[in-house]
């Protein structure tokens, strides 16, 4: 396994489809549920031997466009990127618990998609997943501040 | 005065009327698991039972096919996420001071003391859009 590779400054994003609900036309912040991991999630990062890690790009490497590619969001879905700085990210965490964010690289494991043009931003947030060892409320209240921190990035 | 309560009134039927279409709507989607759009209205119905003129959640599903209701007043935030069919969390957080509450693995229809008292709380706490509007009216 290569070493791991943590970011401690940049900016990342995500895209949101508008539509979907996990950001609505002319709001200023994503709805909670952009931020919470899915099982798949839980079951790669078992698979791998990783944290749980939620998808971000990094922004000096993808941008929007070759993201939509990627994920093929062709013209028809619209989405919108939501944004995160990478130390408003690492500054969220439960003291109490010792347990805080991070952002890492996470490579794409599939070859084809691995070689598109800003794959090499791929990198995931750990921390929010069932596999850390806060309880359901503060796994919210970590969601709940990521929320705070991130913005709509202007295209 | 009475134009500006009815035109309230409007805006509030309205947004309950979109909220009652989007579960209608998502009742049938295979975004979300089975029984998920019902149990969200057995709770927005105990809800609005609770605090009559409450407004409507944002509401977005997850990937795995629940829901989470929003309600963002403020600095309060508050949540209820329908996690099965019968099953629901909520969950609140005041954003100024950071404290926090909320219970998972409740049973659709069994709403304790605390979900109660703190949605109870939230509301009150802030001044009613009815209100906001008449008094901003009165300003003009």
């Amino acid at each position: 396994m290569p070493p791991l590779k943590v970011l401690i400054e940049g900016q990342v994003f995500r895209l949101a489809k508008l539509g979907g609900g996990h950001f609505k036309q002319g709001a200023k912040k994503p709805h909670p549920a952009f931020f919470k991991p899915s099982s798949d999630d839980e079951r790669e990062a078992k698979e791998k031997g990783t944290s749980v890690r939620l998808t971000v790009w990094d922004c000096e490497r993808t941008s929007i466009e070759q993201c939509r590619a990627i994920r093929k969001f062709n013209a028809a879905i619209e989405t919108v990127a939501i944004a995160l700085l990478v130390d408003s990210v690492n500054s969220i965490g439960i003291p109490e618990q010792s347990h805080s964010l991070r952002v890492v690289r996470d490579p794409l494991d599939d070859p084809a998609v691995a070689a598109m043009p800003g794959a090499k931003g791929h990198c995931g947030i750990e921390g929010l997943g069932k596999d850390t060892n806060l309880c359901s409320n503060e796994r919210k209240v970590v969601r709940d501040k990521l929320v705070e921190k991130a913005f709509l990035l202007d295209e | 005065m009475t134009n500006v309560a009815n035109e309230s009134a409007n805006v509030q039927n309205q947004l309950v009327g979109d909220w009652q279409a989007y579960l209608d709507r998502i009742r049938e989607s295979s975004e979300l698991r089975v029984g998920i759009a019902e149990a969200a209205r057995d709770v927005w119905t105990e809800l609005t039972r609770r605090i009559p003129g409450l407004d409507p959640p944002h509401a977005a599903p997850t990937d795995d096919g629940e829901l989470i209701m929003v309600w963002d007043r403020g600095h309060n935030h508050f949540e209820v996420e329908i996690t099965a069919r019968d099953e629901y969390e909520w969950f609140y957080r005041d954003r100024q001071t950071d404290t926090y509450a909320g219970e998972d693995g409740r049973r659709v229809g069994d709403y304790s003391e605390d979900f109660r008292s703190t949605l109870v709380k939230v509301w009150t706490d802030l001044v009613p859009r009815a209100f906001t509007l008449s008094f901003t009216a009165s300003l003009k």
